[in-house]
């Protein structure tokens, strides 16, 4: 047998070999496998990309119904997001619909101690306002309507109570976070732009402030 | 032929050693690479380890943060910004860290992804063939007396070799091979430990846990940010806790019901060691908590719900256990006397007694070393006769005979926002003949003793206590990293089992007419030998 006919060495320890099968089969086709695993793990833990598009939520703002110059966001001087969501009582409702007339936008929901608290007085200045033409706008955030409905009844809320199910409207108006944000309240004017903000317990000092920039006549 | 294979490689530098692909592929397949890159996490997780990190429930909240760090100033002084600027607060998070660990599984894929092609070779289409130097020159070469093939052939093939042979030049070349496919054992433990590295991986990113504390009747609590995809929600139906005549508990265990965007998802009874698990998610009871009361207060005027709240009652009130008699010995109160107000360092309450007009300020307060607590006692309409009594004592005031018996600890609560306190208030929990008592005070100055389900008025208010409500706490975690941390120990395992009880060997042998040279692979050189000898032996003794 000729020397370039014999067999190679024998390999001792096959198994500690590595062999260059060029870029592509030694770098790049490695690193996409591990960059497909982590992609279809990120992909599974996101849940599989899936949504609930029912129509309601945040719709885009009517370009006629934007007074500013800028687009819409939940922030002070900015055109108030627009959202179309369910009501308690079976309806829709949505908030560009309300221009013209003064809103505060109260995101709540049963489970929060501040949004139980501040209640009765959402109520009272619902009760006391409402022949001025205010609309409280209560945005339940993705509670069960059976339980919202029995708090609703017990408590008394008389102004429309809508259901942000899946917390699309709670993202856009950028609720969330470690404390989850509520309550969270927008005064809204009638041009629907948002004029004052209240992050947390609206007190009679902070209501005030915000319905006489909203009110024509001002808060009394 | 990979080039590797070949002996006699040269020292010359070339073109393709600079190729930067090929420079990354021989880092990424280094061992001291990957030795190094294990030595450093496993010094950082010391690091982590024993400095403090920052709690999970911080996370993601810069006042907390900032608060948390400014606290750790205490603790490491001047190179406390330095140490939070380089993560070493939050170590398992850092980007430093995550990314030596994303490298190391980067390597670990790579060199087994590179080890498998000369493995698969090495296992379907193995070497049957080799030089005669290889078989002739060295000390591994067993040399014996020329054995019959045939014979030689069925022994082996009875240890489970597979036998191949090959006449050349009137020599038999044999090459036998026993369990091949336990060379990817080395590839299964390889895949191990990328595994356990993307688990860990998996569950430093995507690991989410959450404790709540939930009462029986309380809306269902949030779980996970309200904008994130998963939030949910979890209400507790019943929380149960069973213990016997000592108070040994017998068991816990909650049934709850998961809500997720506003539809009921999921409902069963969740305990300690048996979970309640829903899309992934675990729900597990961690705590069992009875001391819980529920309050509801209605404005009279509007006829409308205002205050509504199940009270952890999380705290202790020490309070007094007062007996009192008149002047002819009959007893006249014998009760705990639960506080509602402060007079200096006595917390206690206005006792009125019964069948009489006349009112006593009953409290505790702090004793010393040998008495803990004291009684202080006056009456409020006189001339403010009073007294402080040690437990045990007795003594006379006013006319009647006052014995503190004792300290009890009631379950309490201070309540904030109470409609008609017009600030904190304290609500306790104690047990009376007539059965649970909840006292809540002061409200509008009074004390208010509420029976389940009897609403007593004060001004324009209505408080009812609903009852005694139990709290489960319960966790709830999903760690999508353990799945591959359970595979990768059973791949591990075996791997494992493969490498040490089904090594695979190879045994190479030329037989010429007079005599035999073998050589074999696959285990110390001496087990090789031995079974060399002892098959051409068998063989021998069977032809």
């Amino acid at each position: 047998m000729s020397e370039q006919e014999q067999p190679p060495e024998l390999e001792s320890r096959p198994q500690s070999r590595r062999e260059w099968s060029g870029w592509l089969r030694s770098v790049v086709l490695p690193l996409g496998l591990v960059v497909a695993i982590v992609a279809a793990l990120l992909y599974v833990q996101s849940g599989g990309g899936s949504s609930e598009d029912d129509g309601f939520g945040t719709v885009a703002l009517p370009a006629t119904k934007n007074v500013t110059a800028e687009s819409p966001e939940a922030s002070r001087d900015r055109a108030a997001p627009d959202f179309l969501l369910r009501q308690l009582d079976g309806g829709t409702l949505r908030l560009s619909d309300l221009q013209g007339q003064p809103v505060i936008v109260n995101f709540w929901a049963t489970w929060c101690y501040t949004c139980r608290a501040e209640t009765p007085d959402l109520i009272d200045l619902y009760e006391k306002h409402q022949a001025d033409g205010l609309v409280i706008l209560g945005v339940n955030l993705r509670e069960n309507e059976g339980a919202v409905a029995s708090f609703v009844q017990d408590f008394g809320i008389s102004f429309p109570v809508v259901f942000d199910r899946t917390g699309e409207v709670a993202t856009t108006w950028r609720i969330g976070g470690p404390n989850q944000g509520v309550p969270s309240t927008y005064f809204i004017d009638r041009d629907g732009v948002v004029r004052k903000v209240v992050f947390g317990l609206v007190t009679e000092t902070l209501a005030a402030e915000g319905l006489s920039l909203i009110l024509p006549s001002g808060a009394s | 032929m990979a080039e590797a294979s070949f002996r006699g490689r040269t020292s010359r530098v070339r073109w393709s050693d600079l190729d930067p692909f090929r420079l990354l592929w021989r880092g990424l397949v280094s061992v001291r690479f990957a030795l190094g890159l294990i030595g450093f996490l496993a010094i950082a997780s010391l690091v982590g380890t024993l400095i403090p990190q920052l709690p999970v429930e911080m996370r993601g909240n810069p006042a907390a943060e900032a608060a948390w760090i400014e606290f750790q100033h205490g603790n490491f002084g001047f190179f406390t910004d330095p140490m939070a600027t380089l993560g070493l607060f939050q170590v398992f998070r850092s980007l430093w860290f995550v990314s030596a660990l994303a490298l190391l599984v980067v390597s670990v894929c790579v060199c087994t992804a590179n080890r498998l092609p000369p493995i698969w070779r090495n296992v379907f289409t193995p070497q049957t063939r080799v030089p005669d130097e290889y078989l002739t020159r060295g000390d591994a070469t067993v040399a014996i007396a020329s054995p019959d093939v045939v014979a030689l052939t069925r022994q082996l093939q009875k240890r489970r070799y597979r036998v191949t042979t090959s006449v050349e030049n009137g020599a038999t070349y044999l090459f036998a091979d026993r369990y091949p496919w336990a060379q990817f054992a080395t590839f299964v433990s390889h895949l191990a430990l990328v595994l356990f590295l993307a688990g860990g991986f998996v569950t430093v990113v995507t690991a989410r846990e959450q404790e709540l504390l939930i009462g029986e009747g309380e809306p269902a609590l949030p779980v996970f940010a309200i904008d994130a995809p998963d939030h949910m929600q979890v209400a507790v139906q019943d929380a149960i806790g069973r213990f016997d005549e000592t108070g040994f508990p017998l068991y816990y265990g909650t049934k709850l019901v998961i809500y997720r965007n506003g539809e009921e998802v999921a409902r069963g009874t969740t305990t300690v060691s048996d979970p309640l698990h829903y899309n992934g998610y675990t729900f597990h009871q961690s705590l069992y908590f009875p001391d819980g009361a529920s309050l509801r207060v209605r404005d009279l005027t509007t006829g409308r719900l205002v205050y509504e709240e199940v009270l952890p009652l999380t705290s202790t009130a020490a309070t007094p256990r007062v007996v009192v008699r008149d002047a002819t010995g009959n007893l006249v109160l014998d009760d705990d006397i639960v506080p509602t107000d402060f007079i200096a360092d006595a917390a206690g309450t206005t006792m009125a007694l019964p069948g009489s007009d006349r009112q006593f300020w009953v409290g505790a307060r702090p004793g010393d070393e040998t008495t803990p607590w004291q009684l202080v006692v006056f009456e409020t309409s006189a001339d403010g006769a009073q007294a402080v009594l040690n437990p045990g004592q007795t003594r006379d005031l006013g006319g009647y005979t006052i014995s503190f018996t004792g300290i009890v600890d009631l379950p309490s609560a201070t309540v904030t926002g109470l409609p008609g306190a017009g600030g904190d208030s304290v609500a306790e929990m104690s047990q009376a003949d007539s059965g649970t008592v909840l006292t809540v005070g002061p409200v509008d100055g009074h004390a208010l003793a509420l029976s389940p389900n009897q609403p007593v008025t004060i001004g324009d208010y209505e408080y009812t206590f609903g009852g005694q409500r139990e709290f489960a706490g319960i966790t709830v975690r999903r760690d999508p990293g353990s799945m591959f941390i359970w595979i990768a120990t059973g791949l591990f395992l075996l791997g494992l089992a493969l490498t040490f009880y089904t090594p695979r060997r190879r045994l190479w042998g030329k037989i010429d007419t007079n005599q035999a040279a073998f050589r074999g692979l696959g285990g110390r050189q001496i087990a090789i030998e031995r079974e060399i000898r002892e098959v051409a032996a068998k063989a021998a003794a069977a032809e």
